[in-house]
């Protein structure tokens, strides 16, 4: 493209860095309100079972207690699903998981509330818990639900059978990735302050429009009597888009009985506890190809552990099955996925929203299959990655912005990967090094299953001394919402982003815009930018072309500045707004932007799941101590389509944090329960992440392939980071020890053991 | 809850003779203490804050080799030449000791007291077979280590006592300790050991001793597999049934028993094999 | 209770506390200094770094009794004349992402840059490897160390 840029593809610094060094950021912890009071969750003690009673009496006698709430106290609707109404918000009868609300407490401190919930007698009747996806699926007459399957998915393609019988090679595997557990720094918290008969929510809150929803629910009040901001967020990852509305409804509960302010921080451990997680996967994958390396034909099974409630399960599942065999060309395919319910925390959202586990499956299997064949896994790859004009696995034919190829190119050259010949592996020694590869794409926006709320804005509103307000209605996560979004403003009006100020999102200022997830914040906010900016113009055009006694068509925005491009006279934009004001003009707009409709049969899975996709392909070079087991990532190359870059430094550091959070699930973070269904692994002793020490050094590459429909060309970036991490460590690690390591973590003990197995068949 | 700030030791020691030790717990560097808040525990009557007694803090050189004061810090150590000059296996457990900020509050009898299975300086104080000196109200003790320590979290110390120091004797030999973590920087150790050789002027061993941890209730000698080599086993194959005469590991979040098992016999004979001892026949 | 004289930000102050209260409940609570964070709440993330006389300190595993008549300094006193460089050096490498443990990476590398001016990779790792950040911003944060220095 030739079109020059002012302000896209720079690296404006953040916006939101002052804050955040100097310790101003006031997150939701950091803030009070006049007669607040604190409150905490009572919650089960168990696993599965009945909930018999509970006795408050202990709770009274605790200092400051004002009062607890139960189901029968809920003045509206005792429900919070997301997607199925499957979810109560205080457990009645049946309690479903370690950790399940029962009711909520409310204190003048907040130990005195901790303390008050924690004094509340429960009594249970306890059944023996279901906690496994095959417990789940084998269990007869005990079910958790009124049956055990949260949801299912489809897709079928072609003649996977015919595929078969082509096929000179076919290759079965069973997958198995696991939990991982946010471990955002920030707790999850909220302050519901009532006013009357409506209810302002403060929150770290990634969909401020799910809250609002479920309080008007469980309130049984209008959504316009409930307003939501978000409060600057200290990481979520996935893990504050469905557990805040739970959360903030079971404050709202307490606050409209006291109608007093209510603050709810979660303590770490009842944090990892009680809140969502990222979605285990058993998959088994039949694959068959040619000899000649041409992939025929796919079976593949996914199985997911969904826990109490369904919760996001269904759209994490969906994304899954629209992606199960990957960035490549196959002409018959078909996918099964089930989500079953179990007695542990619900699963949701974690960066990546079912991906990473998906590229976990297709990425192992095309380095089985490759070996099968004897071929080298880049070669392999390139022999079907989907180029433009081919059709995806739903059948999508997809003409531009197919970057996919180019990023695997880009970073075999980089980490000089040979072709022709096996990936660089030292055979010998205590210490063993080789590379992996894996490549992925990710649907951009909600796709299909989603596109009814695939709808965003932006207010954009000018002020007389020539400061511009914005508001959006998605939110800033720590991905960098708020720097692009001033980047975007500012390229769309021609003006300098320090003139720009992003607001704190409210439910107030634009409509619902649906949640910030699936890394869709650049194409949805950018493109209702522009929409608002189309409105705008005009106006100011007009308005320019009257103060400057010229006309409107020659008028233009440049630098900050309005230019009559005839007499080459210029206004300042501040002068501008003022005389907007002085002629009392609207001076805001709001954008709006959805994506196009989608041509979907859910029945088959086939036509257009997503509209676009992103791509990104990593190579690890990974070290192996053979003699304990220990795994080591020392570099990865990244290579990622993000259709046009917006800003080079933040995308960076999306790329290299992307590449240490995969790098954790695939070897440090081990979530472990016991038999009773309470987690194991509930603080940073005993689950651990990646720290300074196990950091890796990630060089990245970019790929502008624009897509047409993108702002500018951009494409969704935040997720792409992460997914294909493990699998490239997986394949590096599988090479070294010469035993396919299908299942992750990779723990000394887990690679230690196969290395073992694999010196005792020699 | 009350807690107590005594002036020096001997009104600590007063302080302990007169509270009701059921109820009563000693805070020194409060690494492991202070987190119970956060896992709800319920903390004892009362708090002895013992962390500002200089008197129990700092290393002196005696004649017959070394005593730390039980309120020295893990950084203090790590700091110290006369450590990592005669007592390399204590300077490297320090330096692999949780990160700096913990290392600079956690003392080392805070570690010892703690009684913990993985406790990171435990196996080389042992290998260097420390004693402890204790003192109550009225009277003092010594004691050795392996006496002290008897279970994990369980001890010989008596009501009223209190870590005062550490005895090292001098030490002859090389000596070193490794740390197998999960990951490289602030992990419990899922199995870690010490060990100490001497070599006669042909190069021939003529001492070994080698100690473990995190494979049995408390540290370990692997006196049957040091014994052996001492003796003339060289056979590699069959030093892991010996290491494993000595060890009893269990199963927790961190590894298996049967990891810990293999994995400290891998590591062991490796290093062996590298000081030149052991073949495989 | 009892109170507790100490000073924080070069100003003495007094507090009447349980003396037990972990030092990061006094600041945030009864001082209103809420840059310094709670986060895991038993000393391993680092989140709630202080200087306790000029050393780095985990206040959420701190009992305030232990800092009566000493000195703390929170991220908020930190730069004497508006920002320390290591905050400006934050700024200018794009280091955080989240933000939440921004403060305590900061405390703790300052602590880093007045024992070792130029700091090598590995002194880097082995002060900051106590210090988590799950955003994963570690390269930068190391990068910005190594800028900061020169600017000191």
């Amino acid at each position: 493209m030739s079109e020059k840029f002012h302000h896209i593809g720079k690296s404006l610094p953040r916006v939101d860095a002052p804050g955040k060094v100097s310790g101003l950021t006031r997150f939701i912890t950091d803030m009070h309100f006049d007669s607040m009071v604190f409150a905490y969750p009572v919650v089960s003690p168990i696993a599965f079972g009945a909930l018999d009673g509970v006795d408050i009496s202990p709770a009274r006698k605790m200092p400051g207690f004002l009062g607890a709430w139960f189901a029968g106290d809920i003045p509206g609707e005792n429900q919070v699903g997301v997607i199925l109404p499957d979810q109560p918000l205080f457990a009645q009868d049946k309690l479903r998981f370690v950790g399940d609300a029962i009711g909520i407490v409310a204190a003048e401190t907040e130990v005195d509330a901790i303390s008050a919930a924690r004094s509340v007698k429960i009594d249970t009747t306890p059944r023996e818990p279901i906690l496994s996806i095959n417990a789940s699926k084998m269990a007869t007459g005990k079910k958790i639900h009124e049956n055990n399957i949260a949801c299912e998915h489809r897709l079928e393609r072609g003649d996977i059978q015919a595929g078969f019988a082509d096929a000179d090679v076919v290759v079965e595997a069973d997958l198995v990735t696991p939990y991982q557990e946010h471990f955002y720094l920030e707790p999850q918290g909220c302050i519901v302050v009532p006013q009357g008969d409506a209810f302002t929510v403060y929150g770290s809150i990634q969909c401020v429009f799910y809250v609002q929803k479920a309080i008007a629910k469980v309130l049984g009040i209008s959504f316009s009597k409930v307003r939501v901001i978000q409060t600057p967020t200290g990481g979520a990852f996935g893990g504050k888009e469905d557990i805040p509305s739970e959360m903030c409804a079971r404050a709202a509960v307490a606050a409209w009985h006291l109608q007093r302010p209510v603050k709810m921080i979660y303590r770490r451990r009842d944090d990892v506890q009680w809140t969502s997680k990222r979605h285990p996967f058993q998959m088994h994958y039949k694959v068959g190809v040619s000899k000649t390396g041409k992939l025929l034909s796919a079976d593949i099974i996914l199985e997911e552990n969904a826990g109490a409630y369904a919760t996001l399960s269904s759209v994490v599942s969906y994304r899954a099955t629209m992606q199960a065999m990957g960035p490549y060309a196959i002409p018959n395919i078909q996918v099964h996925s089930t989500s079953y319910y179990t007695n542990l925390p619900p699963t949701g959202a974690f960066r990546g929203f079912g991906s990473p586990q998906a590229t976990f499956g297709h990425e192992r299997m095309m380095d089985i299959l490759a070996d099968r064949l004897g071929m080298d896994p880049v070669e392999f790859r390139l022999k079907n990655i989907l180029k433009p004009g081919q059709e995806t696995q739903t059948g999508h034919a997809l003409s531009t912005s197919v970057g996919a190829e180019a990023t695997l190119l880009k970073s075999a050259n980089a980490a000089e990967w040979q072709t022709d010949a096996r990936p660089m592996v030292s055979k010998d020694g205590r210490y063993r090094e080789a590379l992996g590869v894996s490549v992925c794409h990710y649907g951009n926006c909600l796709g299909a299953a989603g596109w009814s709320m695939d709808g965003a804005g932006v207010k954009i509103q000018i002020n007389r001394d020539g400061s511009i307000a914005v508001a959006f209605g998605l939110i800033e996560m720590g991905q960098g919402a708020l720097t692009v979004v001033t980047q975007m403003t500012a390229e769309a009006l021609g003006v300098n982003a320090e003139r720009i100020s992003i607001l704190p999102t409210d439910t107030s200022q634009v409509p619902d815009s649906g949640p910030s997830v699936a890394s869709r914040n650049i194409v949805m906010t950018g493109n209702a930018i522009r929409n608002a900016v189309e409105k705008l113009k005009p106006i100011l055009s007009t308005a320019a072309a009257e103060a400057m006694e010229c006309a409107p068509e020659n008028v233009a925005f440049q630098n900050d500045q309005v230019v009559n491009t005839k007499s080459g006279n210029a206004l300042s934009i501040s002068a501008l707004c003022e005389y907007l004001y002085v002629t009392n003009r609207p001076m805001d707009a709001l954008g709006w932007w959805h994506v196009p409709a989608l041509t979907y049969d859910a029945q088959t899975g086939r036509g257009e799941a997503y509209f676009t996709y992103s791509y990104a392909t990593h190579i690890a070079r990974v070290q192996v101590d053979t003699l304990t087991g220990q795994v080591r990532v020392q570099k990865v190359w990244a290579a990622h389509d993000v259709g046009k870059i917006i800003n080079p430094a933040g995308l960076a550091g999306q790329v290299q944090g992307g590449v240490v959070q995969g790098a954790g699930w695939a070897i440090y973070e081990n979530f472990g329960h016991d038999n009773a269904g309470r987690i194991t692994t509930p603080n940073l002793s005993t689950y651990l992440l990646p720290t300074a020490a196990d950091s890796v050094d990630v060089q990245a590459f970019w790929i502008e392939d624009p897509e047409p429909l993108g702002p500018w060309g951009a494409k969704g970036i935040g997720e792409p980071a992460i997914i294909p991490t493990a699998a490239a460590i997986a394949n590096a690690v599988s090479r070294i020890v010469g035993q396919p390591m299908n299942q992750i973590p990779l723990t000394p003990e887990r690679v230690l053991v196969a290395f073992e197995d694999k010196v005792v068949h020699e | 809850m009350k807690i107590h700030q005594p002036y020096g030791l001997e009104d600590c020691l007063t302080l302990l003779s007169e509270l009701p030790p059921d109820a009563t717990v000693i805070l020194a560097g409060g690494t492991d203490l202070m987190p119970r808040y956060e896992q709800g525990r319920i903390l004892p009557n009362n708090l002895i804050n013992i962390k500002h007694l200089t008197e129990l803090q700092g290393i002196t050189e005696t004649e017959n080799g070394i005593e730390i004061g039980g309120l020295t810090t893990i950084e203090a150590l790590q700091h110290s030449d006369l450590i990592r000059q005669e007592y390399p296996a204590l300077w490297r457990s320090t330096a692999q000791f949780a990160g700096v900020q913990i290392r600079n509050r956690a003392t080392l009898a805070g570690n010892i007291a703690n009684a913990s299975p993985a406790g990171d300086t435990l196996p080389s104080l042992y290998l260097y077979h420390a004693k402890l000196k204790l003192v109550s109200r009225h009277a003092s003790r010594t004691t050795r280590l392996e006496d002290f320590l008897v279970g994990p979290g369980q001890t010989t110390q008596e009501p009223g006592e209190l870590i005062q120091s550490i005895i090292l004797p001098k030490v002859s030999g090389s000596s070193c300790f490794y740390k197998l973590g999960l990951r490289d920087a602030m992990a419990i150790s899922v199995v870690n050991y010490a060990l100490r050789y001497s070599n006669a002027e042909d190069g021939e061993l003529t001492d070994l001793e080698i100690t473990a941890g995190a494979v049995a209730p408390t540290i370990v000698f692997l006196d049957a597999l040091t014994t052996a080599i001492l003796g003339g086993e060289t056979n590699i194959a069959a030093w892991q049934a010996l290491i494993e005469q000595d060890i009893a590991p269990i199963d927790d979040i961190r590894a298996s028993a049967d990891y810990r098992r293999k994995v400290l016999g891998r590591l062991i004979s490796h290093h062996l094999q590298r000081l030149g001892v052991g073949s495989h026949e | 209770m009892a109170q507790i004289k100490f000073k924080v930000n070069g100003k003495s102050t007094s507090v009447r506390v349980d003396p037990d209260t972990p030092l990061l409940w006094v600041l945030r609570d009864h001082l209103q200094l809420t840059g310094t964070k709670y986060s895991c709440g038993m000393g391993i993330c680092g989140c709630c770094t202080v200087h306790l006389d000029g050393k780095a300190t985990r206040s959420c595993i701190t009992p305030v009794s232990a800092v009566a008549g000493k000195a703390v300094t929170t991220i908020e006193g930190l730069g004497k004349e508006g920002l320390h460089p290591l905050q400006k050096a934050w700024i200018d490498d794009d280091v955080p992402q989240c933000g939440y443990c921004q403060p305590g990476q900061i405390m703790t590398a300052a602590e880093l840059l007045a024992e070792h001016p130029n700091p090598t990779d590995e002194e880097i790792d082995t002060a900051m490897d106590g210090a988590l950040c799950r955003c994963g911003t570690y390269q930068r944060i190391r990068n910005a160390i190594h800028k900061a220095a020169k600017e000191l």
